[in-house]
């Protein structure tokens, strides 16, 4: 994805020429509609709140400066709404106890789908504190890159690892997870 | 980097496609938006005047009251006595006065009422 893309299209579509956000738009629908499924794990949700957040975006383009790349502002604004909106209507998730009784059945009759738990797993992280959730979903959603994940949230990198960390520790113990050495990556 | 159980599964997550009309969907409703008129701005300029007269009343009488609760509190041996204003005397006259005076003060009221509508219907229609 070109930056020199984004910036063009940015300042053709304040110009005036509103088809060249079409150009944004095919750039980023996937990242954006992903990270809205992260938040909501439906599909239909998913895109309706990534339309939001690319009207947000176009309603706000005069305000992205170009100090930072346009899919940092990007980011930071779509998670801003997404988390807005998991505020106003919670998606639905397993809880973590539920996953912990699944762990136990498996264990009993070992009839339980490996791709199954990792599922349920994948949405008992919405069951997390809405911080410690941000800070899961964002980390992996960005390739386990805490700068960016930083970036997304607004926060400190040091908040972030700290927030990671407690979010990890929870799932780990609700769901019997081995522990590995620290492998946060760093900046 | 070592990876655990844990980022295993949450780094390998199942990456889905936008639907086909995604795109057009957006750019219909960006273009919805860019041909909407602007929002008209709140007329904080001619409200100013109002606001202040509005803060200045609720703050002098957020002041009396307080005034009066200490009186009230600073005596508690003494009966509550409300100011003259506010006395029996008021309601006495208000109670004891004519009919036609009472009608002169509907009237009035119900004159500043129309005075008023007339004024933000005539401001309204002068903005559109």
């Amino acid at each position: 994805m070109s930056a020199s893309e984004d910036q063009a299209d940015v300042a053709s579509v304040l110009g005036g020429d509103v088809s060249s956000f079409d150009g944004i738009v095919r750039r980023w629908q996937g990242p954006l509609v992903n990270l809205a499924y992260r938040f909501c794990r439906d599909r239909g949700r998913a895109e309706e709140m990534a339309q939001e957040a690319f009207l947000r975006a176009y309603r706000a383009l005069g305000q992205w400066r170009g100090d930072a790349a346009f899919s940092t502002w990007l980011f930071a604004l779509a998670t801003n709404l997404y988390r807005t909106e998991l505020r106003r209507i919670p998606a639905g998730f397993v809880s973590l106890d539920d996953i912990a009784e699944l762990r136990d059945s498996r264990a009993i009759d070992g009839g339980y789908e490996d791709a199954d738990r990792d599922r349920a797993i994948r949405r008992a992280v919405l069951a997390l504190p809405a911080k410690y959730r941000d800070a899961l979903l964002l980390y992996y959603f960005h390739e386990m890159d805490i700068p960016a994940a930083a970036s997304s949230l607004g926060l400190p990198e040091g908040t972030v690892k700290a927030r990671l960390s407690r979010g990890r520790d929870i799932l780990r113990n609700k769901l019997a997870l081995p522990v590995a050495q620290p492998r946060l990556k760093e900046a | 980097m070592i990876h655990d159980e844990l980022d295993r599964i949450l780094s390998n997550e199942e990456e889905i496609l936008p639907s086909s009309g995604f795109t057009a969907s957006v750019m219909e409703a960006v273009r919805r938006e860019a041909s909407a008129p602007p929002a008209i701005p709140f007329p904080w300029l001619r409200a100013l005047p109002g606001i202040i007269v509005a803060g200045a009343t609720l703050v002098a009488v957020a002041v009396q009251l307080v005034i009066q609760l200490v009186r009230v509190f600073s005596a508690p041996q003494s009966p509550v006595e409300l100011p003259s204003w506010l006395g029996p005397s008021m309601w006495a006259s208000i109670l004891k006065a004519p009919l036609g005076v009472a009608g002169i003060w509907v009237t009035l009221a119900l004159l500043a009422s129309l005075a008023s509508l007339m004024l933000s219907m005539r401001l309204t229609s002068a903005r559109t």
